[in-house]
């Protein structure tokens, strides 16, 4: 498996992310785990969630995780550059062109569709999520408490992590050794 | 010199905004303010022409604003910009955490924080239908219950739904789907 290969990938799945960060994970799962199979959808949902707690566009920082890990450092700046390149040519012809685009109605439907289309395929990718992050009663509460505070209040996804980690090690390290 | 700055007033967001393209906009505004390459105003705007292009929004931001001010060479200082903080922070963390992924401490953290990111997925999914399926302005104008959900687009919704989890039709792209909502989006005339 080639750099080129690697490029190819990531120009793939930056041309298909329409929106923010959760967009990206339906085309990651698809292009990394299924097609090209370079890593299991746990490793995936891990470096997204990295990402999340690093500086920077969460959708670069994904992409140069899984990059490093397939193809080394080089790999990680092909991602980042691959990621990026279609969004930099596709965003440079629209300003270069006229702003009046967005006022045409059709567009304005198929945005709207789009957008329709995009919640129901990341509905999908939670559900997939769900079965490989709940394991058991523990992460399932975990899942709940953390669903009814972010439902609530408006916490950093970093804080949601930092506590989430703290909990993991403590139910899995600390009770862990309790239990018969 | 124009690209330098272009460059390093990237690399300054790229450095310190946490959580993607929206979370560049408090910075971006300052930006506007200091150096008058654009307008405060021009970001709603940038916003949206961003949902239509594919790609992440932060870069978006980068691209145009760089290639106003600059032209090509103006963006592609502006995207590095922004950019290289995250590839040298990133490249660093990830050799750290290759040498101790397979920690127990660290997999016992990531056990804990796999469900709990599910659970912010699973929210941010939520406020995504409720944006595309719920109408509240049409509810408050009339205050009948019909008029609180986009019915059109819950139909889609149900029908790309089907589609995508049956299966010989579950193996295709996301893309197809993509465009089956965008067409399916121009014919419904969806709001």
């Amino acid at each position: 498996m080639s750099y080129l290969q690697l490029l190819w990938s990531f120009l793939k799945i930056g041309a298909l992310t329409f929106g923010g960060g959760y967009a990206m994970l339906p085309i990651l799962q698809d292009e990394i785990i299924k097609r090209r199979q370079w890593l299991s959808d746990i490793e995936v949902m891990d470096y997204f969630m990295m990402s999340q707690c690093l500086p920077g566009v969460i959708a670069v920082g994904t992409s140069i995780l899984i990059g490093k890990k397939i193809k080394g450092n080089l790999g990680g700046i092909i991602a980042a550059l691959g990621v990026s390149l279609p969004s930099m040519v596709m965003m440079a012809a629209v300003t270069a062109l006229v702003e009046t685009t967005i006022d045409l109605p059709v567009v304005g439907y198929a945005l709207a569709g789009i957008r329709v289309a995009v919640s129901v395929l990341v509905v999908n990718t939670v559900a997939q999520l769900l079965k490989t992050s709940i394991v058991d009663i523990k992460t399932f509460i975990l899942f709940a408490v953390a669903l009814a505070v972010a439902l609530i209040f408006s916490f950093s996804p970093v804080i949601f992590v930092i506590v989430a980690a703290v909990a993991g090690i403590v139910l899995k390290l600390v009770a862990g050794g309790k239990a018969s | 010199m124009i690209l330098l700055q272009l460059f390093w007033e990237f690399f300054k967001i790229g450095l310190f905004a946490f959580g993607g393209g929206l979370a560049m906009l408090p910075f971006l505004s300052n930006l506007a303010l200091k150096t008058g390459w654009f307008l405060p105003s021009d970001l709603g705007n940038i916003q949206a022409i961003g949902e239509i292009v594919p790609g992440p929004l932060g870069v978006d931001f980068a691209v145009y604003i760089g290639y106003k001010v600059a032209g090509i060479p103006g963006l592609i200082a502006a995207v590095f910009g922004l950019v290289a903080p995250s590839l040298i922070i990133v490249l660093t963390v990830a050799s750290f955490i290759k040498k101790y992924y397979k920690n127990r401490v660290v997999q016992a953290a990531f056990y804990g924080v796999r469900p709990v990111s599910t659970a912010l997925i699973a929210t941010a999914v939520l406020l995504l239908l409720k944006e595309a399926l719920v109408n509240w302005a049409g509810y408050s104008a009339t205050n009948q219950i019909v008029d609180l959900f986009k019915w059109k687009a819950i139909a889609l919704a149900i029908v790309i739904a089907v589609i995508s989890n049956i299966k010989p039709l579950k193996k295709l792209h996301p893309a197809v789907f993509l465009l089956v909502g965008a067409g399916a989006g121009i014919l419904l005339k969806l709001g």
